[in-house]
């Protein structure tokens, strides 16, 4: 499953890439647990915030056994906002800070 | 400031319109990250703060008034103009309206202040085209990264053909071009005043001036879809149902017409080759004071609007990785679709 996340937007307009991994080249383990936190990303897509300055996190999943997706997580700032904290998850499972 | 110059009339924020009166709360040290942001849900704004990798103090985005006056542009012209941010049929313009009435605010803020313009005049020597503070937006936060003239310029010359479609992009066309109008309209009045007054009031009453016609004609532009032309359109009705010379209208079409926002039924070089009298307040290039403009027409007229650098109103999939062509088509999407295709190529408002 290849898993790439860009950071885009906010006052600034930012476009940048944060991940961009084929799950293959992770652990067993770590690509099991990436596959649930897509799921849980899911399941968690919402309607968008109307506002305007939000920075949002565009995942993009291709390959894997679930379909080609597009999924959108804004940071609206909340506490325990469940989209978020998967999103970290992910990010902890296929950013740059992972285990190697 | 938007309340003083519509004469004491009350701008309403967004949600008074579903009978809520609460207030917009400001959360100034709202986390940590280099952003700020409007949201209409929290009725709220909220600045954070971070720090910079080659600083060690903080940058705090609620201290950057050009930053607080962009996010507070924004829930007032969501109060305005409800539509434009969660209205159907809304092209990239009508986005890049948003972050430009963001932008604007800052600067027209910034030349409400005495003592900010008093500066201006006197570090440009009155020409608004010299480097100032004044154009230059969020010096603080674009320094940080890596934008020494602030993170966008008003006084920059770009055209429609040359910007992307995300909103911000788009947004400095509109910006600007009233920056030029202002540029414009103050050298004229400057001349115009000059046994009278200290060219600082006088750039203090013509940006209040502009704004209030700005505000007027964005209150009068349709309440979804609007796009620029629609905006310049009816600043050149209202400017000349309230008698201003018809030299500012000459500013407006020029000026827009240059930046392909709006097609000139004549050429209109005058002012671009510096033939221009700023002495004649009647001047109308062309001899037709023109009060309707047709728009430039852009392929981008029919995108889909890309604000997908800014809020999250129109974040459908159409709007993210995968090729416009395929997903309006309908078909499935492969791998190359999602993981290939580079966003910023799709929406491109190129000619």
């Amino acid at each position: 499953m290849q898993i790439r996340i860009r950071r885009r937007g906010g006052f600034a307009g930012l476009d940048e890439t944060i991940a961009d991994v084929d799950t293959a080249a992770l652990s067993e383990d770590d690509a099991r647990r990436a596959g649930e936190v897509v799921e849980k990303l899911r399941a968690e897509q919402r309607a968008p915030p109307v506002g305007a300055d939000h920075v949002r996190y565009e995942i993009a999943i291709a390959g894997g056994a679930g379909p080609h997706t597009n999924l959108t997580v804004v940071d609206e700032a909340r506490a325990n906002d469940p989209a978020m904290s998967a999103l970290i998850d992910l990010i902890a499972l296929v950013g740059p800070a992972r285990k190697r | 400031m938007y309340q003083r110059i519509r004469g004491g009339q009350e701008l309403p924020w967004a949600w008074k319109k579903t009978g809520d009166n609460g207030p917009l709360t400001v959360f100034p040290r709202a986390g940590i990250t280099p952003n700020a942001f409007y949201s209409r849900a929290d009725k709220a704004l909220k600045f954070f703060f971070f720090t910079p990798s080659n600083a060690t103090a903080p940058v705090f985005t609620c201290r950057s008034l050009d930053i607080v006056a962009h996010e507070c542009g924004h829930a007032v012209l969501d109060g305005l103009q409800p539509g434009w941010l969660a209205g159907s049929g809304n092209s990239p313009q009508t986005g890049g309206l948003h972050e430009s009435f963001g932008d604007l605010t800052a600067l027209f803020l910034a030349c409400s202040q005495l003592d900010q313009v008093e500066a201006a005049i006197a570090l440009t020597k009155g020409n608004l085209h010299n480097r100032n503070f004044l154009a230059a937006m969020a010096e603080q936060f674009g320094s940080a990264l890596g934008f020494p003239q602030g993170l966008r310029n008003a006084d920059n010359d770009l055209k429609l053909s040359q910007v992307s479609n995300e909103v911000h992009a788009i947004s400095q066309v509109f910006t600007g071009g009233i920056y030029d109008v202002l540029a414009d309209i103050f050298t004229f009045e400057r001349q115009q005043q000059a046994a009278t007054k200290d060219p600082a009031r006088v750039l203090l009453e013509v940006a209040s001036k502009l704004c209030k016609l700005l505000v007027d004609a964005i209150v009068a532009s349709p309440p979804t879809g609007a796009t620029y032309a629609d905006v310049v359109n009816r600043m050149l009705v209202i400017s000349n149902g309230q008698n201003d010379p018809p030299i500012y209208r000459t500013f407006i079409r020029s000026r827009f017409a240059f930046r392909e926002v709006v097609v000139s039924p004549t050429p209109l070089n005058a002012l671009l080759e510096g033939r221009l009298n700023f002495e004649d307040e009647s001047f109308v290039e062309g001899g037709k004071d023109v009060l309707k403009m047709d728009a430039v027409k852009h392929r981008s007229d029919g995108a889909p609007q890309d604000r997908s650098t800014c809020c999250g109103t129109m974040q459908r999939p159409e709007y993210t990785l995968a090729k416009s062509e395929t997903l309006l088509a309908g078909g499935s999407l492969s791998p190359v679709d999602l993981m290939g295709a580079d966003s910023s190529t799709i929406p491109k408002a190129s000619n």
